[in-house]
């Protein structure tokens, strides 16, 4: 354990300095240009927009006047204060924050064998081998991904929103539900897409062998934990407007990751749609996709009810393909979870093609941009093709992840039936 | 319930599958065949589509024209005059001669001192100078511009180019135009860069500001000429990084020169001798034409001034002029007829050029091949790359089960991570390697003196430094492969032969990986690299992954094999591979990448870098 400590403590520092060492050897235009990058930077998390918000509102302006800001009104009071102190400290805190999420990472990898055990009784304690390192290696692997560090230094603000996250996970799984509750009301304050967690953290707080969603739909803790979501959301929303002073930032935010009025490119599926389609068949399709975001938070909870840490993985899958404004960062927190399920492994059956995917989305989508925005040789197709190809790399993940647990499941049940081929009829 | 039915058609299902497997081999041979085999179809006439004008606005050589003898006499005064002022006293006599004749024409007049260093060796003023002729009852939101650079590409001074753009100064300011027009001296590639982004980006001087430039020429006419005869015009039209002006511009001029009957071909356009030519006719000539073309897109360079146009969407061609050699000939007449006649059909745009085709191979002034049909080939270098991996995941999976197989538990541990990190390792330093190759300090030119070759300073530190980070990437890579056996058999004796095909498969597909990914890639912002690239590494990569990656762990026997490969792939030999090609010093062709990369934008050299040497590196530490 102590080894342990020290070597996630080296990673935790390794990260630290590599973010604060590109933030100082980078030059300001190279910054710029990769704050301006569309796939790490979306209108709600550009760092640029919550600057103007914070400098109207140290003027005096409403910060939601004139649609540029769309950020939170409690970032833009942390960042005033920060700004009142040096604006210099702004790329400390993007780093800090982002090994904070390396923490919480890493503790949920430690509680998670607890958890399986928990979970899955005596009759496999056997087939449970803790795998050594495991931890570390997630925390490494979230900490040192291109796409996060490319992120951390757009300085996109939705690693605060991934922080609560992770946060609230791991509180969950060590059992402080009001914490818990409260991480996750940040995060659904922050991006809205996270209250799709709600019903696995649930899960998660009131693991016992037994737990599951009838029971927890019966429980006693469980209504009132719910209920204390909703206090913590509640209180969050009263204290922004005790900020600000008007509900105004009610439709700059929620409004705007609802109705999806900025259609600014970035690597979602919305923008390409809204900007081609007939303004009468808007709202039926504005439906359509964002139950598609939040509508299967439901049926995969229920499904993986004994696997609540599994729901959580799909769950951030699902919300980085399919929410109204997703950059390579939301991909991110997805990818997280992967390390941890070591156990799926040897049943995924697509994870080479995954990985080419992946790696070819993100190659063509900057030269995509650069030959529709910059050479103007191509178009917006281009761009729009390669942000399809990078979703069906998430949803193949997210299928091929969840087969493998279907797969695992029925092998733990039937052993005997261990190295039969499945085949669709 | 499973059926029979179901049962049997699984059966079959699975038979398929597995002859399937047994002819995948076959299947990427195939597909490296038609991949070549379309390359060497594409001159054929069956690909090509007749060239058209698709704006109807643009209505070339619909107006009456005003460049006459009296503007040829005027050039060919004017021509004599700069030539020799540009001789004499660094040419600011030529300067303020160009400066006089904007005046006398009531143009505005913006001058701009380029940097010294840039126009090295070359004499000639080292200023852009520009003159603005405002159209009278324009709204001044677009501009044509028309450029003579004071030396042409060839290193020879460009007085007839100069003394044609003023005599086309004088005709053309006295027509109505719907847009600006701007008549731009240059002092060289530099002094266009500089003007370009001196003019987009507002910044320094020229201080003026008409309108977006919609349409370019660049008249490169060299000197000296035995008479002001020529045999043909010629249209050049490849830009930075293998860009290409819309295919309406470069109508426009062919189309315009046939209807006045001026012989007109490409730069790619082969000469009436060459060897292709004699020995296969027309096809012959057209293949020249094609591969002449893909190889000056895959270098990157353009090919003159026009290129620089490109990156600010400025479609610009340049056009100069072959020496008279007999059979076909062209006046200056008809050069400034044909120049002043495209002026007037870019005159009629509404908007941008509109033709939809920018990724085109040019067979000839009238035959273009669309993207379309000359995409596939490099498809099917692509897939078949892919193929090849696709087979090395597989295979990493029977040599694991070869390598040593007893029981289940023993396969799980060698599928351990150690082999793999130390993959990543080595690949990881492979990466590093590039980079630093990209950091090193270029050599820098000591001034030549009179005709003798530029001396290059700084060349023998770059091979040597170069040479040392190949040699410390081969021994990081061997240090991995190292701690990876001895971490494996210190756990289990005997699993050091599945570690060690691991790490090389492992290894292999990273590297297969990054190739493929920088090849699609640069394909799409410049076909003739990615395909180029494509056609050297496919077979090579092929030959290697034929072979079953070998499982000895001390390697000893492939220790030759590998120095020689990486002496061969590294940097140096492969500038003296290029400089073999070019005929220019080593020295040079480094210089040239590195300069045109932070010059003009040129991306070959950072592919080299950090895409291509890296990938050939770590596929020769994996054999």
């Amino acid at each position: 354990m102590r080894r342990e400590r020290q070597i996630a403590g080296a990673i935790f520092a390794g990260a630290l300095l590599v973010r604060l060492g590109l933030f100082a050897v980078l030059s300001d235009e190279t910054l710029a240009a990769i704050t301006k990058r569309v796939e790490l930077s979306t209108p709600l998390t550009d760092y640029r927009r919550l600057k103007e918000g914070v400098f109207l509102y140290q003027h005096g302006i409403p910060p939601y006047d004139g649609g540029v800001n769309h950020q939170a009104p409690l970032l833009l009071a942390i960042f005033a204060l920060v700004n009142s102190i040096s604006s210099a400290l702004d790329p400390l805190i993007f780093a800090l924050v982002d090994v904070a999420c390396g923490y919480w990472l890493w503790k949920i990898a430690h509680l998670k064998p607890k958890l399986d055990k928990v979970l899955s009784g005596k009759q496999q304690q056997n087939s449970l081998r803790v795998a050594v390192g495991v931890p570390a290696l997630a925390a490494a692997l979230y900490l040192f991904n291109p796409y996060l560090v490319l992120s951390c230094l757009a300085r996109s603000t939705l690693s605060f929103s991934h922080l609560f996250v992770l946060s609230s996970v791991a509180l969950a799984m060590q059992g402080h539900a009001i914490a818990s509750m409260g991480a996750l009301a940040g995060a659904t304050y922050l991006s809205f897409y996270p209250v799709t967690l709600l019903p696995a953290v649930l899960l998660l707080v009131h693991t016992t062998r037994s737990s599951t969603v009838s029971t927890l739909l019966r429980s006693r803790r469980a209504q009132w934990h719910t209920g204390v979501f909703f206090v913590w959301l509640a209180l969050l929303l009263i204290a922004s407007r005790a900020f600000l002073g008007s509900w105004d930032f009610v439709e700059a935010t929620y409004g705007v990751i609802l109705t999806v009025p900025d259609l600014t490119p970035n690597v979602g599926l919305f923008w390409y749609y809204f900007m081609e389609m007939f303004d009468h068949f808007r709202s039926l399709f504005l439906v359509v996709f964002q139950m598609n975001a939040l509508l299967y938070a439901l049926p995969v909870t229920y499904r993986f009810q004994r696997f609540p840490l599994f729901s959580v993985f799909v769950l951030c899958g699902i919300m980085s393909a399919f929410k109204s404004y997703p950059s390579w960062g939301d991909t991110v927190l997805h990818l997280a979870f992967l390390p941890l399920f070591t156990e799926l492994f040897q049943y995924l059956r697509y994870s080479y093609v995954i990985a080419l995917v992946y790696a070819f989305s993100s190659a063509l989508a900057v030269v995509f941009y650069h030959v529709w925005i910059n050479l103007g040789t191509g178009n917006a197709n281009f761009f729009f093709a390669i942000t399809l190809v990078h979703a069906l790399g998430q949803i193949m993940l997210i299928v091929d992840t969840t087969y493998a647990m279907l797969r695992r499941e029925f092998v733990l049940q039937h052993p005997q039936h261990r190295h039969c081929k499945v085949v669709q009829m | 319930m499973i059926a029979l039915k179901d049962v049997t058609r699984l059966r079959r299902r699975n038979r398929l599958l597995a002859v399937l497997r047994q002819y995948l081999p076959l299947v990427r041979f195939l597909l490296l065949a038609v991949g070549i085999g379309w390359l060497v179809l594409l001159p054929s006439f069956d690909y090509a589509r007749e060239t058209y004008i698709s704006e109807n606005a643009l209505m070339p050589a619909q107006a009456y024209l005003r460049f006459n003898q009296e503007h040829v006499d005027y050039a060919r005064q004017l021509t004599g005059e700069i030539e020799t002022l540009l001789r004499n006293d660094d040419g600011a006599g030529a300067e303020a001669r160009v400066q006089e004749a904007f005046r006398q024409l009531s143009f505005s007049v913006g001058v701009q001192p380029v940097g010294a260093s840039a126009v090295a060796g070359v004499s000639s003023p080292s200023v852009n100078v520009c003159g603005v002729c405002h159209a009278p009852r324009a709204d001044h939101t677009e501009a044509l511009l028309l450029a003579a650079p004071w030396t042409s590409v060839t290193g020879r001074s460009n007085a007839r180019g100069v003394a044609m753009l003023l005599a086309l100064a004088l005709a053309l300011q006295t027509t109505v135009w719907a847009k600006d027009l701007i008549f731009l001296v240059p002092a060289g590639a530099q002094g266009q860069i500089d003007w370009l982004a001196a003019y987009h980006n507002a910044t320094g001087v020229p201080n003026i500001w008409t309108g977006a430039i919609q349409a370019a020429v660049v008249l490169d006419l060299p000197l000296p000429t035995e008479s002001d005869r020529y045999d043909s015009l010629v249209v050049e039209f490849v830009g930075v990084n293998g860009q290409l002006p819309n295919l309406d511009l470069i109508n426009t001029i062919t189309t315009v020169a046939g209807r006045e009957h001026a012989p007109v071909v490409l730069e790619n356009d082969s000469d009436q001798n060459s060897r292709a030519r004699q020995l296969l006719g027309s096809y012959g000539a057209r293949f020249d034409a094609i591969y002449d073309m893909i190889i000056k897109q895959a270098s990157g360079r353009p090919s003159n001034l026009h290129g620089y146009y490109h990156p600010y969407k400025i479609d610009a061609v340049t056009v100069s002029a072959r020496p008279h050699v007999g059979e076909r000939s062209l006046d200056m007449r008809q050069l400034g007829v044909v120049i002043e006649s495209s002026f007037r059909s870019f005159n009629n745009l509404l908007e941008h050029f509109h033709q939809s085709f920018f990724f085109y191979l040019l067979q000839s002034t009238n035959r273009f091949i669309s993207i379309a049909n000359y995409l596939p080939p490099l498809f099917c270098f692509a897939e078949d790359l892919l193929k090849q991996l696709r087979q090395q995941g597989s295979s990493s999976k029977t040599a694991k089960d070869a390598g040593n197989a007893s029981d289940q538990s023993e396969i799980h541990a060698a599928k351990s991570s150690t082999a793999v990190w130390a993959a990543w390792a080595a690949f990881a330093g492979c990466l590093f390697s590039g980079l630093v190759t990209f950091m090193l300090p270029t050599p820098s030119v000591i001034r030549a003196t009179g005709d003798t070759l530029p001396i290059y300073d700084g060349m023998f530190t770059y091979t040597v430094t170069s040479l040392l980070v190949l040699t410390l990437a081969g021994m990081a890579s061997k240090a991995a492969f190292r701690y990876a056996v001895k971490t494996e058999r210190s756990r289990s004796p005997k699993d050091g032969r599945a570690v060690a095909i691991q790490f090389r498969v492992m290894l292999r597909l990273l590297a297969a990986v990054l190739l493929i990914v920088s090849i699609s890639t640069a394909s799409m912002a410049n076909f003739s690299l990615g395909l180029l690239v494509a056609l050297v590494t496919t077979p090579f990569v092929m030959v290697l992954m034929q072979q079953v990656p070998r499982g000895n762990v001390a390697g000893g026997h492939n220790l030759v094999l590998q120095a020689a490969m990486l002496t061969l792939s590294s940097p140096p030999s492969m500038l003296l591979l290029g400089s073999l090609l070019t005929g220019m010093q080593p020295a040079a062709v480094l210089v040239q990448l590195a300069n045109d990369y932070h010059a003009a934008g040129v991306w070959v050299y950072p592919f080299l870098c950090l895409c291509y040497y890296p990938s050939m590196l770590a596929l020769v530490l994996s054999i």
